[in-house]
């Protein structure tokens, strides 16, 4: 609320050190009032005014309040135009109370000085309705945004002759009052000090317009702080104009910065990449030397490779003729197999007779075991016989000897029997013996001839098998000389492919000696592109700095 | 004295010929049921029906037997013994008044062996050999 203070209190001072007083001196100087009259008018005249005053002051801030809460000056009642017109009918309705004050004091005032009076009263009300139009003006114009749409500035033109015309009105008072009047010469002071504050308040924006574009050519300028005059003339579009340019300059600046970040971004990257490709070129250069070298080493190795193939058809070759007499002993021994199978089978045949015979043998043996069998039998059966005829010749003797006597000789030839009977039993015993000694040694015999039958039937296995392996061994022995065959053919071949390889390892030697130069050509290329690289990277060092040197002169502007 | 000498379980023994009417070979014995131990069975000799007495099982001895013997006083009876040695005229020693068994006849010496001279009808008198021959041979 300063402004409203600012605005109530010069308005109100000016009306009470400047308009009542010299309505006063005016009203006393026209009207001509009596000396003994003239305290108490003064007195209840300033009382009066300062009434007015306190009134004016309290009826403009309730008004001014509401505009205040609004924020824009809505009314055009609140623009200084009609502050001023305010001010001045106030002056103009003060008259006529002034003039009934007068008439309570000074009777019958002549009507002429009441005309002389409203003349001066107009006057002064002008004057002070002016000066409170630009007081307001001053005031209030800048403190409210938007005042435009409601009214347009004053022109500078007028400005400049509004004070003049006030200067003449007050010229022209003081021409009319300077006769014997010491208080003339106040009122020129005043004059005078009015211009000067009204030519400092016109004479405000342009400084500011100054002080603007020296900060603006100064080391270190500010975009981002605007020019503001809220003066509604030239100089305000000025203002905005310069506003306008600061944002253009700004926008150039800006974009400007940014490119010369891109450079230098692009130039740090340039020379990044261009320190990377000069360390890449350098790699490729070692690298084509370690090829160099290795070709060197792989054609040395491919010479190794040809010697070591020399070698090797000559081992072929020496395995070929080997494999030739493998070939030989393979046929060889495949005759020889054939003919042990031959004798195999021969001695196989008689093997077989000879188990031919032994099983005829074997079937005399048993025949033979047979009859001694039935030899036994028949000891037996003389046994028997022989066994009877000793208990006959027993149960002889028993009757004998019932007879007595007379069968003493009958006794005897039953007796001699027995012994007959007895000695044949012996016979009988060592015939027997003979016979087991004939059953034995047939048995042993007969063991003998299976054990020699098992042996030959194991023979004959083992012939068998012999037989079957020969076979086995004559398939075999075809089927190696059909592989040894087979295997000397491919060693032909590899022979005639290790030839193919000589050719091969003659034209890769070439071929190395060719690529070597060609690598060398390489090499001095490569070398040649480092220099190259080298100068590249020093002028984009120069880019870099020059990049770096704009960068920095544009963030003072944009700081 | 003659006297038929023959083994039982390897002791010599012997019989005098007066008793004995036949020697023969121990045939296939048929057995009788519910008959003593003793009693071998019945046997079939020259077409009679004979019962045959186990000498060895009437002596207590253990003895297979080869040859049976057909004493002269006792008709249809035979005994088994062991091998028949002969028939011998040995020395007879009457058995002494002392030994209280009644089939022992006396002793005699044959070969410095001691035979024993056995009754045979003192050997089954009082048996119920009589009963079962009849039951045999009705």
């Amino acid at each position: 609320m300063k402004w409203i203070n600012r605005l109530l209190w010069t308005s109100n001072l000016l009306s009470v050190l400047v308009a009542v007083p010299l309505l006063f001196y005016g009203y006393h100087f026209f009207v001509g009032l009596p000396d003994e009259t003239i305290g108490k008018f003064y007195i209840s005249a300033s009382v009066i005014a300062l009434l007015l005053v306190i009134a004016y002051d309290i009826f403009h801030r309730v008004r001014l309040k509401r505009v205040v809460g609004k924020g824009v000056i809505r009314s055009v009642y609140w623009t200084p135009q009609y502050l001023g017109l305010h001010k001045f009918l106030d002056y103009v309705l003060f008259s006529p109370v002034l003039f009934l004050l007068v008439q309570t004091k000074i009777k019958l005032l002549p009507i002429n000085l009441f005309f002389k009076g409203m003349v001066l009263n107009v006057v002064i009300g002008l004057v002070v309705g002016l000066i409170t139009y630009f007081i307001a003006f001053s005031i209030l114009v800048p403190v409210f945004s938007g005042y435009k749409e409601s009214f347009k500035g004053i022109p500078l033109r007028y400005k400049l002759f509004v004070p003049l015309i006030v200067l003449v009105l007050f010229s022209f008072l003081v021409g009319i009052f300077f006769k014997d009047n010491p208080g003339s010469a106040l009122w020129l002071l005043l004059s005078i000090a009015f211009i000067y504050f009204y030519s400092s308040f016109v004479l405000k924006p342009i400084l500011q317009i100054n002080s603007a574009f020296s900060r603006f050519l100064s080391e270190n300028p500010d975009l981002n702080r605007k020019l503001i005059i809220r003066t509604g003339d030239e100089i305000e579009t000025i203002a905005e104009n310069f506003n306008q340019f600061l944002d253009v300059v700004k926008g150039i600046s800006s974009k400007v910065y940014e490119i010369s970040k891109k450079v230098s971004d692009f130039a740090e990257t340039i020379s990044s990449t261009t320190e990377e490709l000069t360390a890449s070129v350098q790699e490729i250069s070692a690298s084509i030397e370690s090829i160099n070298t290795e070709i060197n080493n792989s054609s040395n190795e491919m010479e190794k490779i040809k010697v070591d193939a020399e070698t090797l058809t000559s081992m072929a070759e020496n395995i070929e003729s080997q494999v030739k007499m493998l070939q030989k002993i393979a046929q060889d021994s495949e005759n020889i197999a054939n003919e042990s199978a031959r004798n195999t089978l021969e001695v196989l045949s008689t093997v077989e007779e000879n188990m031919r015979s032994v099983e005829v043998l074997n079937n005399k043996m048993e025949m033979l075991i047979k009859a001694s069998e039935e030899i036994m039998g028949f000891a037996d059966m003389v046994s028997e016989v022989a066994e009877d005829t000793d208990l006959l010749a027993l149960n002889a003797s028993v009757e004998a000897a019932r007879v007595g006597e007379h069968g003493k000789g009958f006794g005897v030839i039953a007796e001699e029997i027995r012994n007959l009977s007895n000695q044949s039993r012996n016979y009988l015993k060592q015939v027997l013996e003979s016979l087991d000694r004939v059953k034995s040694a047939v048995d042993e015999f007969k063991n003998v001839t299976q054990t020699s039958w098992g042996k030959l039937s194991g023979t004959i296995e083992y012939l068998d098998t012999i037989n079957k392996s020969l076979q086995k061994i004559s398939e075999d022995v075809t089927l190696t000389t059909t592989m040894t065959n087979q295997v000397s053919d491919t060693i032909r071949e590899e022979v005639k492919n290790i030839s193919v390889l000589f050719e091969g390892i003659d034209k890769i030697n070439k071929s190395f000696s060719s690529t070597a130069s060609a690598m060398e050509e390489i090499g001095a290329s490569t070398e040649e592109q480092m220099a190259a690289m080298q100068e590249f990277r020093s002028l984009t060092e120069e880019m870099l700095n020059t990049a770096k040197l704009l960068k920095r002169m544009i963030e003072r502007y944009l700081v | 004295m003659n006297i038929l000498l023959f083994y039982v379980d390897n002791s010599l023994m012997g019989v005098p010929i007066d008793d004995i009417k036949e020697v023969g070979k121990k045939q296939r014995i048929r057995k009788i049921p519910r008959a003593p131990f003793y009693i071998r069975g019945y046997t079939k000799h020259r077409g009679n029906v004979y019962l045959v007495v186990g000498l060895p099982e009437m002596l207590k001895l253990n003895e297979e037997g080869h040859h049976l013997i057909f004493p002269s006083s006792i008709p249809d009876v035979c005994f088994v013994v062991g091998n028949i040695v002969g028939i011998n005229n040995l020395n007879f020693y009457p058995k002494p008044d002392v030994l209280p068994m009644k089939y022992v006849k006396g002793f005699g010496e044959f070969n410095h062996e001691i035979a024993v001279i056995i009754d045979l009808e003192g050997l089954i008198k009082g048996k119920r050999i009589s009963k079962i021959r009849s039951m045999v041979k009705p």
